[in-house]
C-alpha cells in the first residue's frame, strides 16, 4: 500500500514539474532577473526535484499539505470539499447498492423473461445516458416542470437529491450486471440443485444460500464502483455546483496549483486504496474460501484441504 | 470467411441491432455530408439571431451567439468521432503486449501484467488533463491520452484469450509440425482471439464516445469556437431554465448515437457467441 501510494505521488509529482508553465527556470529565463530568483530560492523551489519530492513526502505524513491559495490553509479546504465528494459518492453508493442488488437478483431469477428484459433495457438506458444529460432530464423534470427541487447550489438536503441521482446512474447499471450475472452463475451450480431437491423454496434458497455466494463476487468489485462513483461526482459537482474535491483537482491542474493537485491526488487515492482494502476483507468475509486462505495462508487456496 | 458470413447473418436477424446499425449510419451520414449542404459556417457570429429556438431556416436553432446549432453538431459530430476512433485505433496498440504475455507466460507475462495494472490505476481523466497540457489545449489532442487510458483493458482480453488457445492440442499439432512461434501466433492466435477483441471495441466505442463528450463538456477537452459535441451541450447550460432545448437537442443527439453503439455491441457480442457454438 504505502510503496503504490509513493509511486503514485511520485508520477503527480513528475507530471506536474514537466507540464509547460510549472518550471521556474522560463519565468527567470525570460527577465524575471534576481527579484524572482529570490523569491524561487526562499521558497526552497530551487532544489532538485528528488529533494522536493522527499520534502513534500515528510511534511504531508506530518499533515501538511503545503500552501494553498485560500486563507484558511489548504488541508482544510481539501477536506472541506471532499466532505462534499463523499457524501454525493456515499449516497450513489447506497442507491446503487439498494436499486441494483434486487433488480440484478430479479433479472437473473426470471432469467429471459419479461421482468429480465425489462431491467436489461433499462441498464442498457442508464449506461448509455451521459451523466450531464441525464442531469438536464433531472432538470427539466424536478425544476422546470414540477418545480420541486432547486436547481443548483449546495445546503440543505433537497439540493443533494439530484446531484445523486446523476452519480448514481452508472453505479446502478453496474451493480445491477454485476449481481445479474454472479447470481444467474450461481444458480446454475450444483448446490442449488441440491438445495431444490431438499424441497427448500426458491426465495429461501435465492435469498439465503445464493445471496451469500453473489454478494462475495459483487463486494469484489467495489473498487471499480467507486472510480465509477468518482467519475459521476466530477460532473454532479461541475453541473450542480457543488464546491466537491474533483472540481478542485481539475481547476489546480490547469491553474499548475502544484500543491493543491498533489493534496487532493493524495487524498482520493488514499480513499480508493481504503476501498480496495474494504472490499478485499468483506469479501473475504462473505466467502468461505477466501477467508480460509486469509486465515492460514496461501496453502488451502487451490482446494488443498 | 464462412463464419463471418454466419456472424453478419446471425447480426442481420437481430432487428435491434440491425436498426442501430441503420441509426448510426444515418448519423455519421449526417456528420459527414451535412457540412456539404448547409449555408451556414460554423464560426461565423451573427449577435441578432442569437439563441433562436428551432425554424425553417435554423432547424435546430442557433446558440449563444447566433451560429447555427445544425451545422455545429455536423461539424463536431466529425471531430467527436475523429477522437472516439482515433483514441479506439491507438488501444489496439494492446493486441501486441497481451499476445506476447499470454503466449510466452513467465516472466514476460509478470512484466507486462504489472505495467499494464500500474498504467490501469490512472484515472482516464487526469491523464487527459495531463496530456492536454502537455501538447497543447482544446485541439483534441487527449485523444491519445484516451487511447492510452483504453489499452490495459485490451492487453488483459488479448492475454486471456492467448493463454485459453495457447493449451490447445492444434496449437501443439503446430509446434509438433515445426511452425514458428511467429506463424503460430498469425494463424491460430490471432484468429481465435478476434472475437473477443471485436465484443469488446464495440463496446468500448460507445464509453468512449461518452468520454470524449464529457471532456468537452467539462471545458477540458476540444474547446469553442472549434465545436464538438460536448461542448455545444455546454452551450446551452447558461439558458437551461430558460430555453431547456438549446441543451436537448445536442444530448438526445449523443444518446442516440451512444444508444446505438451500444446495441451494435450487443447484437455483434450475441452473433460472434452464437456463432461460435455452432462451428
Amino acid at each position: 500500500m504505502a510503496p503504490t501510494f509513493l509511486a503514485i505521488m511520485l508520477v503527480v509529482f513528475l507530471l506536474m514539474s514537466v507540464l509547460p508553465g510549472s518550471n521556474i527556470n522560463e519565468f527567470s529565463s525570460n527577465g524575471g532577473g534576481d527579484w524572482l530568483d529570490g523569491i524561487f530560492s526562499s521558497l526552497n523551489m530551487t532544489d532538485s526535484i528528488v529533494a522536493r519530492y522527499v520534502r513534500y513526502i515528510v511534511n504531508l505524513a506530518k499533515g501538511d499539505f503545503g500552501e494553498g491559495r485560500s486563507s484558511a490553509g489548504l488541508g482544510s479546504n481539501i477536506f472541506y470539499r471532499l466532505g462534499f465528494t463523499a457524501k454525493l459518492a456515499l449516497f450513489g453508493f447506497l442507491l446503487s447498492a439498494i436499486i441494483g442488488i434486487p433488480a440484478g437478483t430479479l433479472a437473473a431469477v426470471k432469467r429471459g423473461g419479461r421482468a429480465d428484459k425489462a431491467v436489461s433495457v433499462l441498464t442498457l438506458v442508464m449506461s448509455s445516458l451521459p451523466s450531464y444529460a441525464l442531469a438536464v432530464v433531472l432538470v427539466l423534470i424536478f425544476c422546470l416542470y414540477f418545480n420541486l427541487l432547486p436547481p443548483f447550489g449546495f445546503g440543505t438536503p433537497e439540493y443533494y437529491i439530484m446531484p445523486t441521482m446523476v452519480v448514481a446512474a452508472g453505479g446502478v447499471a453496474m451493480t445491477t450486471r454485476m449481481t445479474r450475472s454472479a447470481v444467474s452463475g450461481e444458480l446454475g451450480s450444483q448446490y442449488v440443485m441440491v438445495l431444490r431437491a431438499k424441497g427448500l423454496t426458491g426465495r429461501r434458497i435465492v435469498w439465503l444460500h445464493v445471496m451469500k455466494n453473489a454478494l462475495g463476487t459483487v463486494v469484489a468489485s467495489l473498487t471499480n464502483l467507486a472510480s465509477q462513483l468518482l467519475c459521476g461526482t466530477l460532473i454532479a459537482e461541475n453541473f450542480f455546483s457543488m464546491p466537491g474535491i474533483c472540481q478542485l483537482l481539475t481547476k489546480s491542474i490547469s491553474g499548475r496549483n502544484q500543491h493543491t493537485v498533489l493534496g487532493c491526488v493524495a487524498v482520493l487515492s488514499v480513499i480508493l486504496m481504503m476501498v480496495n482494502i474494504v472490499s478485499d476483507f468483506a469479501a473475504a468475509l462473505l466467502s468461505p474460501r477466501i477467508k480460509d486462505a486469509m486465515v492460514y495462508g496461501g496453502g488451502r487456496q487451490n482446494g488443498e484441504s | 470467411m464462412e463464419r463471418a458470413k454466419r456472424v453478419i447473418r446471425l447480426f442481420m436477424k437481430n432487428r435491434l441491432a440491425a436498426a442501430s446499425l441503420v441509426v448510426f449510419i444515418i448519423v455519421l451520414l449526417f456528420c459527414i455530408l451535412g457540412p456539404l449542404f448547409t449555408p451556414y459556417d460554423y464560426s461565423t457570429i451573427d449577435v441578432k439571431n442569437c439563441w433562436q429556438s428551432p425554424s425553417l431556416q435554423h432547424p435546430m436553432g442557433t446558440d449563444g451567439i447566433g451560429r447555427d446549432t445544425m451545422t455545429r453538431l455536423m461539424y463536431g459530430g466529425r471531430t467527436t468521432f475523429s477522437i472516439t476512433f482515433t483514441a479506439v485505433l491507438i488501444s489496439l496498440l494492446g493486441i501486441l503486449p497481451g499476445v506476447a504475455a499470454g503466449f510466452w507466460g513467465g516472466r514476460v507475462d509478470n512484466i507486462i501484467s504489472r505495467i499494464n495494472d500500474a498504467l490501469g490505476a490512472i484515472p482516464t481523466f487526469l491523464m487527459v488533463i495531463f496530456a492536454e497540457n502537455m501538447m497543447g489545449w482544446g485541439g483534441g489532442n487527449y485523444r491519445y491520452a484516451m487511447g492510452v487510458a483504453l489499452i490495459p483493458p485490451i492487453v488483459r482480453i488479448a492475454r486471456s484469450a492467448t493463454m485459453e488457445v495457447v493449451g490447445k492440442e492444434y496449437v501443439e499439432a503446430a509446434r509438433a509440425l515445426g511452425v514458428g512461434s511467429t506463424g503460430i501466433i498469425l494463424t491460430h492466435i490471432m484468429r481465435n482471439i478476434l472475437s473477443p477483441i471485436i465484443v469488446h471495441v464495440s463496446s468500448s466505442l460507445a464509453d468512449t464516445l461518452v468520454m470524449c463528450t464529457l471532456m468537452g463538456y467539462l471545458g477540458i477537452g476540444v474547446n469553442p469556437p472549434e465545436p464538438e459535441w460536448g461542448n455545444i451541450v455546454h452551450g446551452g447550460y447558461a439558458v437551461i431554465l430558460s430555453k431547456p432545448i438549446q441543451m436537448i437537442i445536442p444530448s438526445s443527439l449523443i444518446v442516440i448515437c451512444v444508444l446505438s453503439l451500444n446495441l451494435i455491441g450487443n447484437g455483434l457480442r450475441d452473433g460472434l457467441e452464437t456463432g461460435k457454438e455452432r462451428s
